[in-house]
């Protein structure tokens, strides 16, 4: 007999030794005790947790020669096929590998013939979220009003992919999640019967790696009974399963509120020679923070935390030197890393940058301070009056405004300077633009953001920022030449184009017709600005509710 | 293949040590560690020592010689087609394991890249993966645990593979010949993997790397230029810009290093490059500038255009 995994050598056979899940059992047994057994059964629950096992309880009570029992005998022929796997009136179903409507028609046709054996005909039908579409449908009137020898279980960790119609055709049960304890009563029992020297902490630890599931915490056993033998050192489970040691926690946290860097890296380094995994550490860190959290918040955390009275006391010590807020944003960060890693291969570095930024977090003031310094600046404002229009409430757009004067000041100086040099007049430029766009839209939006340096009838010189793509760009022999024709065009004469790289300290020079749309988008902004603050609604509004304007924006 | 033949993992070599010894052998194995790591070396000497005489492969009887090339009836190998491991792969594996075996004690596969398994064919495999017909065993290897289903992990007993030491990168790499310098370094950039050591003496990457890193430093929006020709020389192939992408990680990881006061840096040789960049920037934009890899790299691994990923890339880098 070839050696077969803890899971499934010690796969539950009764209701009774199914853990964890009495309020099912005691449904299901009470339903076949009093003759009231649906003929459709859904289980549902994470992975792990005993749906395909009590699928097949459930199957070989139903199917017992010793009468429908709440428990099967286990010894007659009708029990042990179903154990092996070979009863000829169980099928069991595999729903992702025979997901097609094809296979629910075979089924169907099937379905008419009574049992060969066995009182009913059993479909258990595993993973059922993968059948298709059309299969659910095809198998909606049949799960609806089967024949009366017929019973139908589906089994799932997906319910919510299932449709509602074959939902509401079904008797729900949902399965819950392993308590701790349970687990471990079962592990107990198993190492007993296998002979196994191991101690209670050990296989807490084991127990808490399951994670809820049974099937994991015997994988995980399995894993270290592998690489221990028959007699299990406490030590060699934490190596084995990358526990991380709560050292490393601590020391963590430590050079986190510390704000130290170097520390920092040295930890994940020491993470990483260690052999534990980057995630697995970063999720170990954001319960040990949540720990933190629980230990400010609640007076007796040691109902609410699995862990001895020293880590306790340290933990409380440590929790003392940080703010509630701060770990809070501290968590936050964690998570956003932790998803991060999973998707990634620099996930040592995603935790490193991740610690960095906890570290450089500004200490978070309290709520309730800001706004006793809020009521304070409130006082000393309603003292001293202002004079109206230096307290301009928005700083974007009182610097916008001052910009848009002082550019404004220089456009008008400029004008003044270089009149005589604009013969073809200055309109002329933005006219211009508009019919290269109309003609050639590149050269158009290009020629947008080059400043007319000079534009007159014999010659055209367009300035540009040096390197870039526009001068680059319009130097090209075609573009030359396609602007060359526009030009001829628009000005009726033939002047010289001159495409000028100027240095970025361009100051005093016409401005762009981007710059100048900009230029006049602030103005317009401005001056909406300067309505907004004058009008007597706004001014009311501002003092019924001791308010600040923030944001104006046309509608 | 014998079990000494694999570097590092004493924790996962010794497990499968134990359980050929007592012969609890389970029936379905995940390996989880980085690439280049020995995974599938370790999978091979196990199926090696099983199929041979129960212990160590010898390495020359007719068995051994044909599991290392590959053409042994009783293994299979599931890798992805494409992108994915699509269902059919699932369903003929599934008919491939019904049968007995041809001359082994029992049937073994290897899937390779077991998280690019989709959703129909993950399912598909949860029954097989469950309870294998006959004495089947499923050895399923994976870079990237999280992205396998919970229901797949807990039906397989799991063995972590640890990062291989750079010391043990640097011996392994200094004894195929490769000068004591470039070992150096490249045990280093490799990051734990020796397939990564290994790729990078191979593509000559240690010398190239600091034209590469001083052509992208800089870069600026002034001259626009530089900025396409580079995308477009290291844009052409997917390959490339990958590496280019991991260069750059590497390098911005030391900045901050270097920031931060710590000074045990990759990049070895360009300590005085990395102490200039160092000297004009922050931490919070180097944590930008890292930020702003890791997303051109989420950006390809979804198939975007390289050149434009580049482009937009290099743009982000220089703003900043």
């Amino acid at each position: 007999m070839s050696y077969l995994v803890l899971a499934r050598k010690w796969r539950p056979q009764t209701f009774g030794d199914l853990v964890g899940q009495e309020h099912i059992c005691r449904t299901l047994q009470n339903a076949i005790e009093s003759g009231r057994v649906a003929h459709a059964f859904l289980f549902t629950g994470a992975r792990g947790v005993g749906k395909t096992t009590a699928a097949r309880i459930l199957a070989k009570a139903l199917e017992c020669e010793k009468g429908q029992k709440t428990e099967p005998c286990n010894v007659c022929p009708s029990c042990s096929s179903i154990t092996a796997g070979n009863a000829a009136d169980v099928f069991e179903i595999d729903g992702a590998s025979n997901t097609g409507v094809d296979d629910i028609r075979e089924l169907r046709e099937n379905i008419k013939y009574l049992p060969s054996s066995c009182r009913f005909k059993i479909f258990i039908i595993d993973e059922v979220h993968m059948l298709s579409i059309s299969a659910f449908n095809a198998l909606l009137k049949t799960l609806e009003e089967p024949p009366p020898h017929v019973k139908f279980i589906f089994a799932t960790t997906e319910p919510h992919k299932i449709p509602v119609t074959i939902l509401s055709r079904c008797q729900r049960f949902d399965f819950k999640r392993i308590p701790l304890q349970k687990i471990v009563a079962r592990l107990r029992y198993i190492s007993e019967q296998e002979k196994i020297v191991i101690s209670d902490l050990a296989l807490t630890t084991i127990a808490r790696k399951g994670d809820g599931s049974m099937r994991d915490a015997l994988s995980t056993m399995d894993q270290v009974l592998s690489f221990c033998g028959d007699t299990v050192a406490e030590n060699e489970v934490t190596a084995l399963l990358g526990v991380v040691d709560r050292r490393l926690l601590f020391e963590t946290a430590l050079a986190v509120f510390a704000r130290e860097y170097p520390p920092l890296f040295d930890i994940v380094k020491r993470v990483d020679d260690q052999g534990y995994n980057m995630r697995q550490y970063c999720q170990e860190l954001i319960g040990h923070f949540r720990n933190l959290v629980m230990v400010r918040l609640t007076k007796n955390s040691s109902e609410l935390l699995d862990l001895a009275e020293g880590e306790l006391t340290e933990l409380a010590g440590q929790a003392t030197c940080v703010q509630l807020e701060d770990l809070q944003r501290h968590i936050s960060i964690l998570l956003k890393a932790e998803s991060e890693m999973a998707s990634s291969s620099f996930s040592r570095l995603i935790l490193e940058m991740a610690l960095v930024k906890m570290s450089s977090l500004a200490p978070a003031v309290p709520v309730n301070e800001i706004l006793a310094r809020i009521k304070g600046l409130e006082g000393l404002q309603t003292n001293c009056r202002p004079p109206a229009g230096n307290s301009s409430p928005g700083k974007p757009s009182a610097a916008g405004s001052l910009a848009s004067e002082s550019i404004n000041s220089t456009i008008t100086s400029k004008t003044t300077d270089k009149a005589p040099e604009h013969t073809v007049a200055e309109g002329e430029w933005p006219a211009f633009v508009a019919y290269v766009k109309e003609r050639k839209a590149r050269l158009g939006s290009m020629l947008e953001s080059g400043r007319p340096l000079l534009v007159s009838a014999e010659s055209l010189r367009i300035g540009f920022p040096a390197g870039s793509f526009s001068l680059i760009s319009l130097k090209d022999p075609d573009a030359m030449q396609a602007l060359t024709e526009l030009t001829r065009q628009f000005f009726r004469t033939n002047p010289t184009i001159e495409m000028v790289s100027l240095s970025v300290e361009a100051a005093d020079l016409p401005p762009s017709l981007l710059e100048e749309k900009s230029i006049e988008a602030n103005r317009h902004l401005a001056e909406l600005e300067r309505e907004a603050k004058s009008h007597p609604t706004v001014a009311t509004a501002l003092e019924i509710f001791g308010g600040k304007i923030v944001e104006i924006k046309e509608i | 293949m014998p079990f000494s033949d694999i570097i590092g993992q004493e924790t996962p070599v010794s497990v499968l040590r134990r359980s050929l010894a007592t012969g609890k052998i389970a029936h379905a194995y995940i390996f989880d560690g980085i690439e280049g790591c020995g995974k599938m070396k370790t999978a091979m000497a196990f199926i090696t020592a099983i199929f041979c005489n129960g212990t160590e492969g010898c390495g020359h009887c007719s068995v051994c010689r044909r599991l290392a090339a590959c053409q042994h009836p009783d293994l299979h190998m599931v890798e992805p087609d494409g992108a994915f491991i699509k269902i059919d792969q699932i369903r003929n594996l599934q008919k491939e394991l019904s049968y007995r075996p041809y001359e082994a004690k029992k049937k073994v596969c290897i899937i390779e890249a077991a998280d690019k398994m989709n959703l129909s064919s993950a399912n598909a495999f949860l029954k097989t993966l469950e309870e294998p017909p006959g004495d089947a065993l499923l050895i399923l290897l994976t870079s990237s645990l999280g992205s396998i289903l919970p229901t797949i992990l807990s039906r397989c007993q799991r063995l972590s593979f640890s990062s291989i030491p750079e010391a043990a990168i640097e011996a392994y790499l200094c004894g195929t010949g490769i000068p004591e310098e470039t070992a150096r370094i490249a045990a280093s950039l490799a990051g734990g993997s020796l397939k990564s050591a290994l790729e990078i003496t191979l593509e000559q990457t240690v010398p190239n790397r600091k034209n590469l890193l001083e052509r992208t430093i800089a870069l600026s929006l002034s001259e626009i230029a530089p900025l396409f020709e580079l995308a477009e020389e290291q844009g052409n192939d997917r390959d490339k810009t990958l590496e280019l992408l991991d260069i750059l990680t590497v390098f911005w990881r030391d900045v901050l290093l270097l920031l931060s006061g710590s000074p045990q840096v990759a990049n070895k040789d360009l300590l005085p490059l990395l102490r200039k960049e160092a000297d004009r920037t922050s931490l919070e934009k180097v944590m930008e500038r890292i930020e702003l890899v890791f997303r051109s790299r989420q950006a390809l691994q979804r198939n975007v255009n390289p050149r434009l990923a580049l482009e937009v890339l290099f743009m982000g880098l220089a703003r900043s």
